[in-house]
């Protein structure tokens, strides 16, 4: 489906890009779609930071050869979009429970949307940026910035957030960050869901581009994803 | 319509082994009945794992991938997978992966009884074998794997090669030992280097280029295999994107045409291909376009 750049923000290493779709899709937090420029043969799975409507914006970190190129869209250019596919986050997860929110840079995308359809699921939240570089485009209530604080996001996370007995995270961000997180925490007894990045073929589960392994054998993350229960999946491959 | 042993084929599109999976999920876009075949993911006597991730690159024009034949193996395959396809309304190819004879002809015998209408002997995998090696890069073994395979297949035998060294070879001989058909090409090895750290992305390094990039190696090698072998049935594929990829690849000597990672960029793309394909033919009749860029090479 055709979508048409409303309008795009940029920094250096990041776009907060807004987007119209021909129509409306339903988008559930967690799920994410295969955005691509026209020209491009193959796309590549994004995450929706906010949706209403026809109206839909992403927040990207520039990191490669076709997020540049998405750095370069102006008004009313034109990209392909298809989805919304995955596993909405409110399908997997313990809905009895209050979450913190931990994003790992761009990662914090799907948190934020989460946090806006769900909000009485959310106990408090943490969207980490290295540096104020993002402050730029984007600026929201649990901003967190290293070198302002002089510490990264685990490390907030463990000296300012006092955890309750009914809390269970969920976390989004780079494999780094999310395999930091599962040694960071892999002496507590508490419940996190993580939404993992892969480069994806298909998006849809049939080529087995993004496996993951699990307890219950090889999965697709596009598919049986992104979100999966940290303690069912082993990320050392 | 489309003829080749004795099957026929609603329509030339096809969908490639790979990609497609073995079905469950496309169908879940779309109809597969309305293709005029749909190749399973090649399948092996045991599972197999598959490659560690990354799995895929993407690189302009095209998409290397790394899968490395990820499958249940034959008795999950015929447990969770055969059912669904023997139920399908097209005809069906089943891709079959081994190491050595015995495992093709173990492979044969499982699924001999199966629906299936043709066996299509994977020879030419980038992702697996020692170092990358494909199956299938010598005569005298190809020779005794497709003779073997031939005395008990209930089903024609197609042989899927790469862009090998001494193609015409290879491919000779497995025609003098019974080969039915041939499958061309299999994704050639491709690698892309992250230049910030010298290294490779891709865990073994290489993987299978495909995509346009792709196309013209495919369609020079199938037009080149047509004028050497006038009669055997090829299926052709590599980089079919549209329903103008799919006529280049019917005039350059395919009789079947597959789609392989177009399918990834678009579920819905090997029917629109189908459509488009079905308004082309409304004036014309198949079997005239059918080789005539071969035909017209020796005018």
């Amino acid at each position: 489906m055709n979508c048409i750049v409303k309008d795009i923000k940029k920094t250096e290493n990041y776009i907060l890009l807004t987007v119209e779709t021909e129509k409306e899709i339903l988008i559930e937090p967690g799920q994410f779609v295969m955005l691509k420029p026209k020209y491009y043969d193959f796309g590549k799975p994004f995450s929706v930071i906010f949706q209403e409507g026809k109206i839909i914006k992403f927040l990207i970190a520039v990191v490669g050869e076709l997020t540049t190129e998405l750095k370069m869209l102006k008004e009313n250019d034109e990209l392909d979009i298809r989805g919304a596919y995955g596993i909405p986050f409110i399908n997997k997860i313990d809905k009895s429970k209050k979450y913190i929110l931990l994003g790992g840079d761009c990662g914090s995308a799907p948190l934020i949307h989460f946090s806006e359809k769900y909000p009485h699921l959310v106990d408090k939240k943490i969207y980490g940026y290295a540096t104020s570089e993002i402050r730029k485009i984007f600026n929201i209530k649990g901003l967190h910035i290293d070198e302002e604080e002089k510490m990264n996001l685990i490390e907030k996370l463990f000296k300012d957030i006092k955890f309750e007995n009914n809390n269970a995270f969920l976390v989004c961000g780079s494999m780094d960050m999310i395999k930091s997180i599962k040694k960071a925490f892999s002496l507590y007894n508490v419940k996190i869901y993580a939404s993992l990045e892969a480069i994806m073929g298909c998006g849809i589960g049939i080529c087995k581009g993004c496996p993951v392994k699990t307890k219950n054998g090889i999965k697709m993350i596009c598919k049986d994803g992104p979100i999966f229960d940290l303690s069912e999946v082993n990320l050392e491959w | 319509m489309v003829e080749i042993c004795n099957i026929k084929f609603k329509n030339p599109i096809i969908i490639a082994s790979g990609p497609g999976g073995n079905g469950q999920e496309l169908a879940e876009y779309i109809d597969l009945n309305k293709l005029g075949g749909f190749t399973s993911k090649t399948v092996t006597i045991k599972e197999k794992e598959g490659n560690p991730p990354p799995r895929i690159v993407n690189v302009k024009a095209g998409i290397i991938n790394s899968i490395g034949l990820q499958n249940p193996g034959i008795e999950n395959f015929i447990k969770n997978d055969l059912k669904f396809l023997n139920n399908l309304k097209t005809n069906v190819i089943l891709s079959l992966g081994g190491e050595n004879i015995s495992d093709y002809l173990m492979l044969v015998d499982k699924l001999n009884n199966s629906n299936a209408a043709i066996f299509e002997l994977n020879l030419s995998c980038p992702n697996v074998g020692k170092d990358g090696i494909p199956l299938g890069i010598n005569e005298k073994s190809i020779f005794e794997l497709v003779q073997e395979v031939k005395k008990i297949s209930k089903k024609p035998i197609f042989i899927k090669f790469g862009v090998e060294t001494f193609l015409e070879d290879l491919i000779n001989a497995a025609i003098k030992a019974g080969a039915d058909g041939i499958t061309l090409i299999n994704s050639p090895k491709g690698m892309k280097i992250d230049i910030n750290t010298g290294k490779v992305i891709l865990k073994r390094g290489v993987g299978g280029l495909s995509g346009p990039a792709i196309k013209p190696i495919a369609l020079a090698t199938i037009f080149r295999i047509r004028r050497n072998f006038r009669k055997i049935p090829i299926i052709g594929m590599g980089g079919v994107f549209d329903y103008k990829d799919a006529i280049e690849f019917i005039m350059a000597g395919a009789n079947l045409v597959g789609v392989g990672s177009g399918v990834m960029t678009d579920p819905y793309l090997p029917l629109k291909i189908i459509y488009d394909l079905e308004n082309y033919f409304k004036n014309k009749n198949y079997n005239e376009i059918f080789s005539c860029a071969v035909e017209g090479y020796y005018v």
